[in-house]
């Protein structure tokens, strides 16, 4: 069965599609989001979304959050004495969703459509797809989160729309397309973003702006006063949601801190990431050769959507205000299975097409000469320009340069700029070609682009005939089929718990969090009752760990609730 | 019926501009293949369907229905319509409902824009007046609030390159500002705004650049005349232009900034230099300076000789220069008088200018000579030359000087404080500003008496280096400006680090930051001094 899910900075989540719908899959714990958290205790033991959060707030070093931001990246990421590279850990929150719809239908799940924000990158884009591997699935499709979201959105009701823009701001990348349905024929026009800019930025401008204006006591570890100040910033910004303004206790030891802001400040603080919004807009609409006035909706996908500065900017930029039929936190999983739907050919789609577009311009470099005969090396030479439909395949014509060319090396990018400094490499392929005087030796460049936008370059030597195809290598991509089996066996060794533990690591974590935040009685009181349920664990008798679990959950619920920001 | 011919072969169609029937065909036609596998079908498809729904190919090529318009940009009204329209690049192809804009223009607004219009369409360069105007309203349509709405946003944008591209060099001062708004530098490469954009930045470029070369001083000042206006200034034998710097200047002229040669060149000069630097002529002073030394020898064989006639007329020659340059004299001598009493004493009188500063003397004796008839036209044209020489070596000068000018440029400000326009014009560029302006706004006698000694002990023979601008104001100093100013740090880091910032605060932080520049301990100042000259 093929599944569709939304691999997301903050949360993640699954769906799938039967009985002529798509429905999101409930995670070990019943919710339909499941934050896209892993921690890995020393002995090995992996948690994954909420008990992972927990345990990030009580231990950071130990846990993850946001590691999507680094996907594509040679960055390694340490967790206690283990390292992984952030496809490594996608790939665990992958498992896990996995093994939660598995519970759910109780069929296997063998493929998946995974999102990924329309702005991501070639690199991106394949780091995502061994996560998949890595994880066990076999990648379908790629599929980009604005096209899920207005997939779902499009399919809801089925009928003809003018062009309307999905306008995307998750937890760290921020997209924008222009969507078009006719004749359920799902049309995305163009599109475009920021793949540095999400929810996350806003929180960090906070916790920016508590370290500036709060003493913290220089002997507080700093990364576990991040991580808390993190935590505290981004309940602070939820709850800027509905109220003016917002207070928070940070307990770190035994001291506690007041930390407050309002939304009068916090307005001024996004400000400059407001700003930033206005650009991929703009150029998309250019693009598509629309003026903001044709766009019959503003469909708002993403959790950061729910910021009420970015709802005034969004309403204050088109003039309107936006529509709310889709869910933003559910709309690019629904979207994703339904994709999952259409590729499985299921009859309920029968008549649904959706036709994407590659979101950038791809090419190569090359040196040109100038009217006055110098050389100029580091120009970008476009093969596919942005907005081409995909799937698209593109030949360009090069030639050599200079007499008795031995080699010629392909640098391929990916960007808009005309010289390639500012653009970014996706991979370089060297290959020889015959000695010939300069310019009597020419290649055929071909670049195939599919429809989960991954690149192909071939070369042909007309000359001699021969095709090249190219790998693209870098460093970061450099895994064999062997290496990737290799990788897949490391990270299936971590434990994981048996998922009718989940929800008692799950209360434990919880507990623990709560053992931190609070001081003095209250400390004391959760610590007893943590002793208590540990006891239960221990008899290993499922009713009385249900018991005390059903009662522990509820005493720290309480306990929370009064304290609640 | 004629021959079905592209894109309708694909489509399978009669050639039709009902954009639902190309649609429909599109859709059963798309959902007949597997899109995804049969990518060189669905290309075709798609190519086909943009082609049809474009309308351009309703009949078959080769009737000559169509013509290429390759016209980038649409030329301006004729100034009755001024309101901002979206450009033709972002026109919807829909056959359009009338667009719903949703900043709605009221009266004043429609002035505005008229006024802006009118203000680009006049003649020649922008007088002060007009140039302080449309500044106003520039700040005004920045300002305004309703930028926030994209729609709006974008149409202003076009509206203002649109403008600065077709009455260019018509405004061009205010280019910087609008580019720096609509962070136009990031994103010169994105055609779609306006395609005049990425030419505009050549623009300035060049703009500037003229304006530096047109500096006397300048390294490169002797050539750039000697090519603009083949009258080398300055005594005889300083006219000596050299060639290796001749040649560095057209060559960089010409891979560079090709269109100033056009604007500014003249070709005959041009071709004379081209030809001398490639070799001919050995290097040297002018070779008039040889034909004045053959004049004075012969007049002087000739006087040796006691021709009379020789001797008269040597002596007339000798008279009528004499008058000429004692004319000059007089004319310093007397603005000197009247407007510095106080030089006297300090030891600066025309001759010590004569021999420290020979070159401010020629200046000054230039401009003096040109009005010798009115005074205070006169005078106020030679203050023009000080200031002129003045704040092109300021920032070359040593700290101590700098300092002195501080203080100075600090009172300046606050007697402008109520203007602030002409305060951030004063500050941008005083030397432009002070050109500009008629009377000398806000001067005061003293600084004038400044600029004067200083160019009368420091402008010698030397040559002005370029400085290397590297601007860094520490800490403790941000916060003595935020308690002298009363901005907040935010706003006063905009004033002082961006473009953009509300004049008025650009104004008071400069203003403080001088005042204490006079205060803080020398090396401090030191650092900050040269990056705000």
């Amino acid at each position: 069965m093929i599944v569709g899910i939304d691999l997301g900075t903050t949360n993640s989540a699954a769906a799938v599609f039967d009985d002529g719908e798509a429905r999101l899959i409930p995670n070990a714990l019943g919710d339909l989001l499941t934050p896209s958290a892993v921690a890995i205790l020393p002995d090995g033991t992996t948690l994954v979304g909420k008990p992972a959060l927990n345990h990030w707030a009580v231990k950071p070093s130990e846990a993850v959050t946001s590691f999507k931001r680094f996907i594509g990246t040679n960055r390694t990421i340490k967790i206690g004495r283990f390292s992984f590279r952030a496809e490594d850990l996608s790939a665990i929150v992958l498992r896990s969703l996995k093994e939660d719809i598995e519970a759910a239908t109780g069929e296997e799940v063998t493929e998946a459509i995974i999102t990924v924000p329309a702005y991501f990158n070639d690199k991106q884009r394949k780091a995502t797809r061994r996560a998949g591997e890595l994880a066990g699935l076999k990648v379908a499709r790629l599929l980009n989160e604005p096209t899920a979201a207005a997939l779902a959105f499009g399919i809801a009701d089925r009928e003809d729309r003018e062009p309307f823009l999905v306008f995307d701001l998750g937890g760290g990348t921020f997209d924008v397309s222009i969507v078009e349905m006719f004749d359920s024929i799902v049309e995305v026009r163009a599109s475009s973003g920021d793949n540095r800019l999400g929810g996350d930025d806003f929180t960090n401008a906070i916790v920016t702006h508590w370290t500036d204006a709060y003493q913290f006591p220089a002997d507080i570890r700093s990364n576990l006063l991040q991580a808390r100040l993190f935590q505290a910033a981004d309940a602070a910004r939820r709850t800027l949601t509905d109220h003016d303004a917002a207070n928070v206790t940070l307990t770190l030891g035994d001291r506690q801190f007041e930390l407050a802001i309002d939304a009068a400040t916090f307005e001024k603080l996004a400000e400059p990431l407001l700003v930033r919004l206005r650009d991929p807009i703009l150029r998309s609409l250019r693009d598509s050769n629309l003026r903001i006035e044709a766009l019959s909706d503003i469909v708002l996908v993403g959790g950061a959507t729910r910021m009420p500065i970015v709802r005034k900017a969004i309403t204050k930029m088109f003039g309107r205000f936006p529509n709310h039929v889709v869910h933003p936190d559910h709309a690019v999983a629904i979207g994703a299975a339904v994709q999952a739907g259409l590729v499985e050919r299921n009859v309920a789609l029968e008549e649904v097409r959706l036709t994407d577009i590659c979101p950038f311009t791809l090419g190569v470099e090359v040196t040109e000469y100038d009217s006055h005969g110098r050389l100029r090396g580091g120009l970008f030479s476009p093969i596919i320009s942005r907005n081409s439909p995909t799937p698209i395949s593109r030949t360009n014509n090069y030639s050599s340069m200079s007499d008795n060319q031995t080699h010629i090396k392909l640098n391929v990018y990916q960007g808009e700029s005309r010289e390639v400094a500012n653009n970014i490499l996706l991979g370089t392929m060297e290959f020889p070609i015959p000695k010939k005087p300069a310019g009597h030796v020419s290649i055929d460049c071909r670049f195939t682009y599919d429809t989960s936008g991954l690149l192909d370059v071939d070369v042909t030597i007309p000359e001699t005939g021969e095709t090249r195809s190219m790998l693209i290598t870098d460093d970061s991509d450099a895994l064999t089929p062997e290496q990737l089996e290799a990788r897949r066996g490391q990270l299936a060794a971590l434990k994981t718990h048996p998922r009718d533990a989940a929800e008692n690591q799950y209360v434990l974590g919880w507990a623990a969090r709560l053992y931190e935040e609070f001081i003095d009685e209250r400390r004391e009181h959760i610590g007893r009752m943590l002793l208590d349920f540990e006891g239960a664990i221990e008899t290993q008798d499922p009713r009385t760990i249900e018991q005390a679990r059903t009662a522990f959950s509820a005493a720290l619920e309480e306990l929370e609730k009064d304290f609640r920001l | 019926m004629t021959a079905p011919h592209w894109p309708w072969t694909i489509l399978e169609i009669e050639p039709t501009e009902d954009r639902k029937a190309i649609r429909e065909t599109y859709s059963r036609k798309l959902k007949a293949l597997d899109h995804e596998a049969e990518t060189e079908a669905y290309m075709a498809l798609r190519d086909a369907r943009d082609a049809a729904l474009s309308g351009q190919f309703l009949l078959p090529p080769g009737d000559g229905a169509e013509e290429d318009d390759f016209g980038l940009g649409t030329p301006l009204p004729d100034g009755e319509s001024g309101a901002p329209r979206a450009a033709e690049p972002l026109a919807d192809p829909e056959p359009a409902e009338k667009p719903v804009f949703t900043v709605e223009y009221s009266d004043e607004d429609d002035k505005r824009f008229n006024r802006v219009v009118a203000l680009f369409l006049g003649d020649g360069e922008l007088t002060r007046d007009e140039s302080l105007e449309l500044r106003q309203h520039l700040d005004a349509l920045l300002a305004d609030d309703r930028l926030g709405d994209l729609g709006h946003y974008a149409r202003v944008e076009v509206w203002l390159a649109q403008l600065l591209a077709d009455r260019y060099p018509r405004g061009a001062d205010l280019f910087p500002r609008i580019a720096a708004h609509f962070d136009w530098g990031q994103r010169a490469h994105e055609l779609g705004i306006h395609p005049a954009i990425p030419w505009l930045f050549n623009a300035h470029e060049g703009q500037s650049l003229v304006r530096e070369l047109g500096t006397p001083g300048h390294t490169y000042h002797r050539e750039w005349v000697e090519l603009t206006r083949g009258k080398p200034q300055g005594p005889l034998w300083t006219r000596a232009v050299d060639k290796s710097r001749m040649a560095n200047l057209i060559g960089t002229i010409r891979r560079d900034y090709p269109w100033l040669e056009q604007e500014h060149w003249q070709p005959e000069l041009v071709a004379r230099w081209e030809k001398k630097v490639a070799g001919g002529t050995p290097s040297g002073p002018n070779p008039w300076v040889w034909l004045v030394f053959v004049a004075l020898f012969l007049s002087a064989v000739g006087r040796m000789i006691g021709s009379e006639d020789a001797a008269t007329r040597s002596q007339e020659m000798a008279a009528s220069s004499l008058a000429k340059t004692a004319a000059a004299e007089a004319n310093v001598l007397q603005f000197l008088q009247s407007r510095f009493p106080q030089a006297a004493e300090d030891g600066r009188t025309i001759v010590t200018l004569q021999k420290n500063s020979p070159q401010s003397y020629e200046k000054l004796a230039e401009a003096g000579a040109r009005f010798d008839a009115m005074g205070d036209e006169r005078d106020r044209l030679m203050m023009k030359e000080i200031q002129e020489i003045y704040f092109y070596i300021i920032d070359k000068l040593p700290y101590k000087l700098q300092v002195a000018d501080a203080k100075f440029r600090a009172a300046t400000l606050k007697g402008l404080q109520g203007d602030p326009q002409a305060c951030t014009a004063f500050l941008a560029n005083p030397r432009s500003y002070l050109r500009q302006v008629n009377n000398d706004a806000g001067i005061s006698p003293d600084y004038d008496y400044q600029m004067f000694s200083v160019v009368h002990d420091e402008y010698g023979a030397r040559e002005w280096p370029l400085v290397h601008k590297n601007f860094n104001i520490p800490g403790e100093v941000v916060g003595k400006i935020i308690d002298r100013s009363g901005l907040s740090e935010a706003r006063l880091r905009a004033a002082i680090g961006t473009d953009t910032a509300p004049d008025a605060d650009v104004c008071i932080a400069k203003r403080s930051l001088y005042e204490i520049l006079t205060e803080i301990p020398e090396a401090q100042a030191s650092k900050i001094l040269p990056a705000l000259m």
